[in-house]
């Protein structure tokens, strides 16, 4: 693995409710390093974005609560940065890129100057600095005619155009690292690839790494070098993408590639894993996993699994898993 | 942290787009909205007058007969007077003419006030606009920026005494209100005058008149306003909070914005249902000032209808009925147009 650019070691994040204490996100630890590209992948709900909102500082309080772990970047650990160093560190050396490009867009903004605003406050750049370096942005992520697309408003541009300029918004200031929550799962399948490939080039060409937050293993499949397997607030699987597809080891991964259906297969019946994610307020005393799981055995409802390594890059949290 | 500089290259080419870049085509569309507001508010002015000309006409008694009174005249008389006033015509004559009229600024004449309708009335237009002006435009933009610094700390003790103090701010009826504001601060306290828009014992010129004015309009500006503060604070309040929450100030903070930025980002949404219930409380502030101007001897527009309907001056009535009419009409017009400086995507529907 390349030099590690951001070490996210121990992360708890609890939600507050009236219900109880969520545990959204329970010893998480990642790690990216230099120009790679690392994706999350689980379900909904099992604190992939949590996790990300964590890594930015943006976890909501309340009802949101980041209680333990260290998330270092670059040999700082945010959660001991201020509140305005924090804010110099969003944007400018860590960009963010969100699902759904209508939303995360304000509605009654120009173009211009949500990217603008970006370049005043990180860069310092003057007025006309601005103007060029929007323009130039909105060609790299290839918008056609970006003369008038600066002009105007999010409603005026198509969604895979309006996932564009959130890209051109995330790289603005050439920032170290990206993170990509669901950056395609609000848009059509052929401009999802399109975006993809956008997103891998850049990331590329600036040298920077990318974290993918997604649910969907076609995504990671195409784009990631390696990934983590969240299930229910935890990391329950970590290897290189080739290595997850073709030995998954634990049971959860094993059922999500079960039910990916493949264009060189014929099926008379989908594969779908039972049951739901468990709700994070009583969280079982065993493996979280353990009610949907097909290997479990006895040790499985009364003690969590450990984690096991299996190499540099690899490991697995399972009482059973697949050697 | 390590200093930290943006390396890459401007992509060759980008220079001639910024250049064509300097031509902005997005203004047409604007043109093209405000021709077609003003376009739609020509019907509504159409509409206005024929409801005007259709009451007059429907007002019991005829007018020769009003203004014989006890004498007996002969038939030839009345026929002269009938073809003076135009009244031999046909309705739809009738009807024409009185457009006519309206366009040529004539508005007719008050018998009781021996005087010219429309002269009457612009009169009495720097005293009602200086006192409804001032009261919604302080009283919103009061109500506005207690709501922006609220929004940002939700059911905290001063949101909810906010609330509180909005909910009776509104429900208070001008009339009481201005009683009792009137016996403390004028009677009791006698900071402010109780009556009238000037001191009458002194005739003063430049900027004494301006104070003058001022220490008259402070109260009845501040009985008229209570209201407006209340409700603007409320819609604000909700409309900055729903504001806050949606994803894009997510993505506001995500790019490291300072918090002053973050705000702007809610309010340029936020503002958007405070213009429109401003809009409506241009009409609404109109009521309330007949009632406050009554109280407080403030010589306005309301009060010069206040005492055309005592006096039965018709003319006078309705002049002011088709005056204020039109002024609404070119508010809204106006509202309408500002909306949309705010809101880009009704410019475009």
């Amino acid at each position: 693995m390349a030099e590690a650019l951001l070490v996210v070691e121990g992360l708890n994040t609890v939600l507050n409710t009236s219900e109880g204490t969520v545990r959204a996100v329970t010893d998480v630890s990642v790690e990216i390093g230099k120009g790679e590209i690392v994706g999350i992948v689980g379900e909904s709900g099992c604190g992939k974005s949590m996790t990300v909102m964590s890594i930015m500082g943006l976890v909501p309080s309340p009802p949101g609560e980041v209680t333990g772990g260290r998330v270092m970047f670059d040999g700082t650990d945010l959660r001991t940065l201020s509140g305005a160093e924090m804010q110099k560190t969003r944007g400018r050396r860590i960009g963010m890129i969100f699902q759904d490009p209508m939303t995360f867009l304000n509605p009654v903004l120009t173009i211009e100057s949500q990217i603008s605003e970006m370049l005043r406050h990180h860069l310092n750049l003057t007025k006309a600095e601005r103007r060029e370096r929007v323009i130039d942005l909105l060609r790299r992520v290839r918008i056609p005619d970006p003369a008038r697309v600066v002009a105007s408003y999010p409603h005026q541009l198509s969604g895979g155009m309006r996932q564009r300029i959130l890209i051109a918004t995330a790289i603005s200031c050439d920032p170290e690292l990206i993170i990509a929550d669901e950056p395609t799962t609000a848009l059509d399948v052929t401009v999802q690839a399109q975006i993809l490939e956008l997103l891998k080039e850049i990331i590329h060409d600036m040298g920077s790494s990318l974290l993918l937050i997604t649910h969907d293993l076609g995504v990671v499949a195409e784009t990631c070098d390696r990934v983590y397997v969240m299930y229910a607030g935890k990391v329950v699987e970590e290897a290189p993408v080739d290595e997850l597809f073709r030995t998954p080891k634990h049971p959860y991964t094993q059922g999500l590639l079960a039910s990916i259906l493949r264009a060189d297969e014929r099926r008379d019946e989908l594969y779908a894993l039972d049951g739901t994610v468990p709700n994070l307020v009583d969280v079982p005393v065993g493996c979280a996993f353990v009610d949907r799981c097909a290997k479990a055995t006895a040790i499985c409802e009364t003690a969590g699994p450990g984690w096991t390594r299996n190499s540099d890059v690899s490991g697995v949290a399972c009482w059973n898993y697949e050697t | 942290m390590k200093g930290y500089r943006v390396t890459s290259k401007v992509l060759p080419g980008t220079r001639a787009v910024v250049e064509k870049s300097a031509a902005n085509p997005a203004r047409l569309s604007s043109i093209r909205y405000v021709a077609l507001k003003v376009l739609s508010a020509l019907p509504m002015l159409l509409g206005v007058i024929v409801v005007n000309f259709v009451l007059i006409h429907l007002a019991p008694g005829d007018p020769v007969s009003v203004l014989v009174g006890e004498t007996e005249p002969t038939p030839e008389q009345l026929a002269e007077l009938y073809q003076k006033l135009g009244l031999d015509k046909s309705v739809g004559r009738q009807f024409l003419e009185y457009v006519g009229s309206i366009l040529r600024g004539d508005l007719g004449y008050s018998y009781v006030l021996q005087n010219d309708v429309l002269g009457l009335i612009l009169n009495r237009v720097p005293a009602t606009l200086s006192l409804m002006l001032t009261s919604l435009i302080v009283f919103t933009v009061v109500g506005v920026l207690l709501a922006i610094i609220v929004a940002r700390h939700p059911k905290s003790l001063i949101d909810r005494g906010g609330s509180a103090l909005a909910v009776i701010g509104y429900s208070v009826p001008a009339f009481w209100l201005a009683q009792i504001i009137l016996l403390v601060f004028a009677l009791q306290l006698r900071w402010f005058p109780t009556n009238g828009m000037t001191n009458s014992r002194y005739t003063y010129e430049g900027w004494a008149y301006f104070t003058d004015v001022l220490h008259h309009l402070i109260l009845p500006a501040s009985v008229l306003g209570m209201r407006y503060l209340a409700i603007n604070f409320r819609y604000a309040r909700a409309a900055m909070r729903d504001a806050l929450s949606q994803d894009y100030i997510v993505a506001a903070r995500a790019k490291g914005l300072p918090e002053k930025r973050i705000v702007f980002h809610a309010f340029r949404n936020g503002i958007l249902p405070v213009i429109t219930v401003f809009g409506l409380n241009v009409t609404d502030i109109l009521a309330g000032s007949i009632l406050t101007e009554i109280v407080f001897g403030w010589p306005g527009i309301g009060r010069l209808m206040y005492d055309a309907m005592y006096a039965r001056d018709y003319p006078l009535l309705m002049g002011i009925f088709i005056f204020v009419s039109i002024g609404i009409i070119i508010t809204n017009l106006l509202i309408d147009i500002v909306y949309s400086l705010f809101d880009p995507r009704v410019r475009l529907k």
